[in-house]
């Protein structure tokens, strides 16, 4: 069943186009890889199913839900949460409290509550903070909660961002290069984590540059460049075709 | 008095358009809005007043001279007091301008007192008459002045070296930095022409508002306004914007109420970044994560 | 006991010296005292600006003087008790905070702050123009505080009734800060996409953080009035919004502790400037800017700042 329905996405930005007539489908419970070069949209899409940006025309069907309806600060209640490339933490606030502010939205009551400081706002603010030490402890974070976020090695970091976006508790997750910046290990433990997700019952689209992660845990892969779809298939079919394998050689060749 | 209204609406529009780029030019290179721009320009029209009062140097001269000096101090203001804290949030980069703001406004106050002073105009003041309408050549002289420093950036950005590398900074930061662009020298270039920019708006308001430290709070008001309406990332923008300005505050004053004209430009700025947030002529931006 | 002391001396101190101070000084030691207490309040109205929201105000003049003459016309015009006039000169200031706050719904960046200057100058002049309400040039005149039908003559009552305020007040902005909506505004501050991201509403936050910053402003501008006993129009001016952003600047935007240090800097620093009167503006402007370079948390950081400094130097 389809949880998530990109059709005909376009944007572009000062006249150059970032993304041109992408569709695609994915299905509630399935790891789909994002893949393309540098520059091939793959953020572009993310930004737009997050709605930080609008595209200029396409719908995105959430459940049937057209998120273009929905503004930024919606789509958490819509069941999406993500991560960002280049970390976006709350540098100078506990890793607990950076956890906490994705729960939050689960707990609120009103201002005068919370000038007066009465028992519903108490309530809400402890909730919260369970809410992400609860999920800090199923990803082993815990002991770090009380640690500031800027004074984390830069791997644990990016737990930690995956922290905040799962206490939001998502039906749908969107990760940005997750395995940027991690050794070997680490890359691999990420791997069994988002696989674990999955089986809990967690959607997740997966931008990618580590071909051996991709690989192994996306049963499904969409390929762009130059912001335009040239395949969507499995692990198989993606190491086959042809103008995959251009689309990076002919990157790759410019880059060096 | 249509014909008269419209040429001083211009010659009002041009002063804030002069404000108004000197606004934008650092915005675009920095993404500050520099509240103390109104406030330099003050200064250094006072720096002209010594100049032809004591100093005894002709006017035109003085329209030269002064805003290379402007130039000078901000260039010098770059240095000292903006760099050092550019790379920290943005918000000390605002209280900064607001405090040199304070500085400018009250050395000003303290070197040369809170009483008004006449300023020489460069052109005359007897009105002439053309085709039917008795125009202020002042209007006149004020416009073509403003033209000519347009003209003067437009040739900057489109064919210098420096021009077109700010410009390339100000589309994309980034991108420009890995194509090589020195974007320290980029902020010192724009802070360079908005403080030149900046000081003839003042040698061109001071005739007509009287000299005294307080002039330039209500023109920097408008030159905002103007600027807003124009998108506040696009030089050409800004014109259109403070000319729609300076000729809507005319018409409003003449016709309605001089009492309120900054209550004008108050709901001007509220009313355009409620409905129109990039202005009436461009396109939004988006920033990038 | 001495435990909860150790974590507490803080307020406790500053509670004891606020419970004593009025009994050790003369009559106009209590007006400075009272002085002291307006500022702070503005000072701490900043603090949940700039420091919690992260939006600069350079016309918080205008909040204060539409809680100064609200408060006044409320009491003398409709014969209203003193404490509803305060209220009542908060509620107008925090209806205005949320119309300068509108375009937060569709501009991000400083914009706002370009706002507060229009709305600044828009207040000084409506006051200036509108002479059949506000007395115009002439001014007006504001009764001293009645509380419970005593009236209170001189400054020594008013100013444990301020206190009471006061500590109220600071109280219910550190109820803000530990709570859902104060942690949303610094959150936004931090990274506006993630926090909106994580379903924050960032227009809601900013127009809420812009009311309760103008509520508190207005409250400080009612209780000046009846401090002062008469308003004028050029007390409101564009140069009083400067020297408010200054001293909550200047004290520290982090905590109540810097908000009080700002309202201190403000009204010693006319009594120590004295000498210098003109200069005293280009000294303001001079240590904000200075205050930026050396000392971002302002005076309330000196001693963290000391300390981590001698640890370098080890």
């Amino acid at each position: 069943m389809a949880l998530l329905a990109i059709e005909n996405l376009s944007i572009s930005f000062a006249g150059l186009k970032a993304l041109s007539g992408v569709s695609f489908t994915v299905n509630t419970g399935e790891i789909v890889g994002l893949i393309g070069p540098n520059g091939a949209g793959k953020t572009t899409l993310l930004n737009c199913i997050s709605r930080l940006y609008t595209p200029q025309s396409g719908r995105i069907l959430l459940n049937d839900v057209n998120l273009l309806d929905v503004p930024v600060h919606g789509i958490a209640a819509h069941g999406i949460a993500r991560t960002f490339q280049n970390l976006e933490l709350f540098g100078g606030a506990s890793v607990l409290e950076n956890v906490a502010v994705s729960s939050m939205r689960r707990f609120r009551s009103n201002l005068l509550a919370e000038l007066f400081w009465l028992p519903a706002a108490r309530r809400d603010v402890h909730a919260a903070r369970e809410a992400a030490l609860q999920t800090l402890k199923a990803l082993g974070l815990d002991h770090l909660a009380d640690q500031r976020t800027s004074d984390l090695p830069y791997g644990t970091q990016k737990m930690v961002e995956l922290a905040r976006a799962l206490a939001g508790q998502p039906k749908l997750l969107l990760l940005d290069e997750p395995a940027a910046g991690l050794n070997p290990d680490e890359s691999r433990r990420l791997g069994e984590t988002i696989r674990a997700l999955r089986d809990q019952g967690i959607t997740v689209i997966l931008i990618e540059h580590d071909m051996s992660l991709v690989m192994t845990i996306c049963e499904r892969i969409v390929v762009l460049d130059h912001g335009e779809k040239i395949h969507e298939g499995t692990p198989e079919t993606v190491r086959r075709d042809p103008a995959v394998i251009s689309a990076y050689l002919g990157a790759e060749a410019g880059d060096a | 008095m249509l014909a008269q209204l419209i040429v001083s609406g211009l010659a009002l529009g041009s002063v804030y358009a002069l404000l108004g780029l000197a606004l934008v030019l650092i915005h675009k290179a920095t993404d500050i809005v520099n509240f103390a721009q109104g406030e330099m320009a003050m200064f250094m029209t006072f720096v002209a007043f010594v100049m032809i009062t004591q100093l005894e140097l002709p006017l035109p001269l003085v329209f030269v001279v002064a805003p290379l000096l402007g130039a000078a101090l901000a260039a010098v203001t770059e240095r000292i007091v903006m760099r050092p804290i550019s790379d920290g949030p943005p918000v000390n980069a605002l209280i900064v301008t607001i405090g040199l703001w304070i500085v400018f406004n009250h050395t000003a106050g303290w070197i040369w007192g809170y009483d008004p002073y006449r300023f020489p105009s460069l052109f005359p003041a007897d009105p002439v008459e053309i085709v039917g309408a008795r125009i202020s050549p002042n209007s006149l002289g004020i416009i073509a002045v403003a033209l000519a420093v347009m003209a003067g950036l437009y040739v900057f950005f489109e064919y210098t070296r420096e021009g077109t590398a700010m410009r390339a900074a100000s589309m994309n930061r980034r991108a420009a930095q890995l194509m090589g662009v020195n974007i320290k020298r980029v902020a010192f270039l724009s802070w360079t022409l908005a403080g030149g920019v900046g000081t003839v708006c003042g040698l061109l308001v001071a005739p007509i508002i009287f000299l005294d430290f307080e002039m330039m709070v209500s023109v920097l008001l408008k030159a905002f306004a103007g600027a807003i309406l124009g998108g506040f990332n696009s030089l050409p923008g800004a014109v259109i914007g403070c000319m729609l300005i300076g000729i809507a505050e005319t018409f409003f004053g003449g016709y309605v109420s001089t009492a309120f004209k900054d209550t004008f430009a108050f709901l001007v700025i509220v009313l355009v970044l409620m409905f129109r947030p990039s202005g009436l002529f461009s396109r939004t931006a988006v920033k990038k994560v | 006991m001495t435990l909860w002391l150790r974590k507490n001396w803080i307020p406790v101190a500053l509670l004891a010296a606020g419970l004593v101070l009025p009994n050790l000084v003369e009559h106009y030691g209590n007006f400075i005292l009272a002085s002291i207490l307006v500022y702070s309040l503005v000072s701490l109205s900043l603090t949940i600006l700039i420091g919690f929201a992260g939006q600069i105000s350079i016309g918080h003049a205008g909040f204060w003087a539409l809680g100064a003459y609200g408060s006044a016309l409320v009491v003398t015009e409709l014969g209203a008790p003193f404490l509803v006039g305060v209220l009542v000169g908060g509620i107008v200031a925090a209806l205005f905070g949320a119309v300068v706050a509108l375009p937060a719904l569709r501009v991000q960046g400083h914009y706002l702050a370009i706002a507060t200057l229009g709305f600044a100058l828009f207040v000084q002049q409506v006051l200036f123009e509108w002479e059949s309400l506000t007395g115009g040039r002439q001014g007006l005149f504001v009764p001293r505080p009645e509380i419970f039908g005593y009236e209170l003559t001189d400054d020594y009552a008013y100013v444990y009734l301020m206190l009471v305020i006061v500590v109220l007040l600071t109280w219910m902005t550190e109820n803000f800060r530990r709570s859902h909506t104060g942690r949303a505004l610094m959150a936004l501050k931090m990274s506006t996409v993630a926090a909106e991201v994580a379903g924050i509403n960032r227009a809601r936050h900013i127009i809420i953080a812009f009311m309760l910053s103008a509520f508190y402003t207005g409250i400080s501008g009612a209780l000046y009035a009846h401090l002062i006993g008469f308003l004028s129009t050029e007390t409101f001016t564009f140069t009083t919004s400067l020297s408010f952003l200054t001293m909550a600047v200047i004290g520290g935007l982090g905590s109540y502790v810097g908000a009080l240090l700002g309202a201190i800097y403000l009204t010693m620093a006319p009594e120590v400037f004295r000498e210098f009167k003109d200069a005293q503006m280009v000294v303001y402007g001079l240590t904000l800017i200075l205050c930026m370079q050396f000392l971002p948390g302002g005076l309330a950081s000196l001693p963290e700042r000391l300390r981590s400094l001698r640890r370098r130097r080890t």
